[in-house]
């Protein structure tokens, strides 16, 4: 067309000029719906990282002690626990003799006032002894198993079913002579991180 | 022009992301796997040594090897010696506890070719397969058996011990005590051996 001939064509009349072609996109809004979806899966790949050592260090020992007031008592789920008296003792068998304990050890015994208005969730504890170092020393230990009174199976229970809901649990432990005790632990596998702490006014 | 660059395009990302494919596997192939990022830590000694992990120490005093063996302290009057189709390894063990009360819950013997062997179960083991719960600085002593194949009681022998608090022995100490060193030879008893599993303070 020549452009007398398109000077002729009246107004209105001029063909469309074809539109620009769209800007390509950039490579963030290409990619944004991925690296949106990407934050929760490094979340998850980083949380299956922390689970394994969550369950076994932290939840897997008593970490975090619950201590006692003024009074010497320690609360935890609404069960009191005081510490009444820890004392050296010379532990004597069924039949009254003496038990030989091993060379430059001593026997303690623990007694424990319990207030727990339902005994079930108190259940299957475990005592220990802790020394000025921060050694422990578990109750009812195999070198006490002939001693009366002494059991290897300890409880927060009573063994009386009849008892009221305050009541006294004892338990025994053995002891290097130079050890000093400083508190009384009470724990609980279901309890974990937390455990009780009663400090010792030693006699 | 506009085929051969899209064509372009999409050979690079299938061979970028070969390349990723690649790279993961070399990595995953070359580098530890999970068995032994967690193995335990191996904290070694020789006989008669005292060693020193977190929760224990140990020290084996002494190892026979016999073809028989007697257990003490059998209800039966005249106890039966226990035979065996390989070797009877009898050691005697020391343990004291360190901060807290620790059993030892896992006592193997491993050969010089990797093999391991936990104690028997033939008899009664008080003081390790978490027999004896030990209390910090008050020692006990006892007897540990071991039955393994002849072909294992060589030069290079070794024993291992750990508390393996909740059965579980990774990233945790484990004390190895050599029993034969490299070059020594394995003595067999043909008389029984006395294993008495009763444990001493």
């Amino acid at each position: 067309m020549t452009p007398e001939e398109l000077m002729s064509i009246p107004d209105g009349q001029h063909t469309a000029t074809p539109p620009p072609a769209p800007k390509p996109k950039g490579w963030w809004r290409r990619n944004i719906l991925a690296l949106i979806g990407l934050v929760p899966v490094l979340a998850l790949v980083i949380g299956i990282g922390f689970i394994d050592p969550f369950y076994r260090f932290w939840q897997a020992g008593p970490l975090r002690p619950v201590s006692a007031d003024a009074q010497g008592i320690a609360t935890i789920d609404g069960i009191q626990f005081r510490l009444e008296e820890l004392t050296k003792v010379e532990l004597k068998d069924f039949g009254g003799k003496a038990i030989l304990l091993p060379v430059g050890t001593l026997a303690w015994k623990a007694v424990v006032e319990i207030k727990a208005p339902d005994q079930e969730k108190v259940g299957l504890c475990h005592f220990f002894v802790e020394d000025k170092a921060g050694k422990l020393y578990g109750d009812g230990p195999d070198e006490l198993s002939k001693a009366k009174g002494a059991t290897s199976f300890s409880t927060c229970t009573s063994s009386d079913e009849k008892a009221s809901a305050a009541y006294r649990v004892t338990v025994y432990f053995l002891l290097p002579a130079l050890a000093k005790p400083e508190a009384v632990r009470v724990t609980w596998i279901t309890r974990y991180p937390d455990y009780i702490r009663l400090p010792a006014r030693v006699r | 022009m506009s085929f051969l660059r899209r064509t372009g395009s999409r050979l690079a990302s299938t061979v970028l992301f070969i390349a990723v494919l690649a790279a993961g596997y070399g990595i995953a192939t070359i580098t530890p796997d999970l068995a032994a990022e967690h193995r335990p830590f191996l904290i070694g000694g020789n006989l008669s040594e005292p060693i020193q992990t977190r929760l224990f120490e140990v020290k084996v005093t002494g190892v026979k090897f016999g073809s028989t063996v007697k257990v003490a302290g059998s209800l039966s009057a005249k106890p039966s010696p226990l035979a065996t189709g390989g070797v009877w390894v009898l050691i005697h063990v020391k343990f004291s506890a360190n901060s807290k009360p620790t059993r030892i819950n896992y006592a193997a013997l491993v050969s010089a070719d990797g093999r391991t062997f936990l104690a028997t179960d033939r008899v009664d083991q008080k003081i390790v397969i978490g027999g004896r719960e030990l209390q910090p600085g008050i020692p006990a002593e006892g007897d540990a058996l071991f039955e393994i194949p002849k072909s294992a009681a060589t030069a290079g022998l070794v024993a291992r011990f750990a508390a393996a608090e909740k059965y579980d022995v990774r990233k945790d100490a484990m004390a190895e005590v050599v029993l034969v060193p490299d070059g020594a030879a394995v003595f067999v008893d043909t008389s029984a051996l006395a294993y008495d599993p009763a444990v001493k303070a």
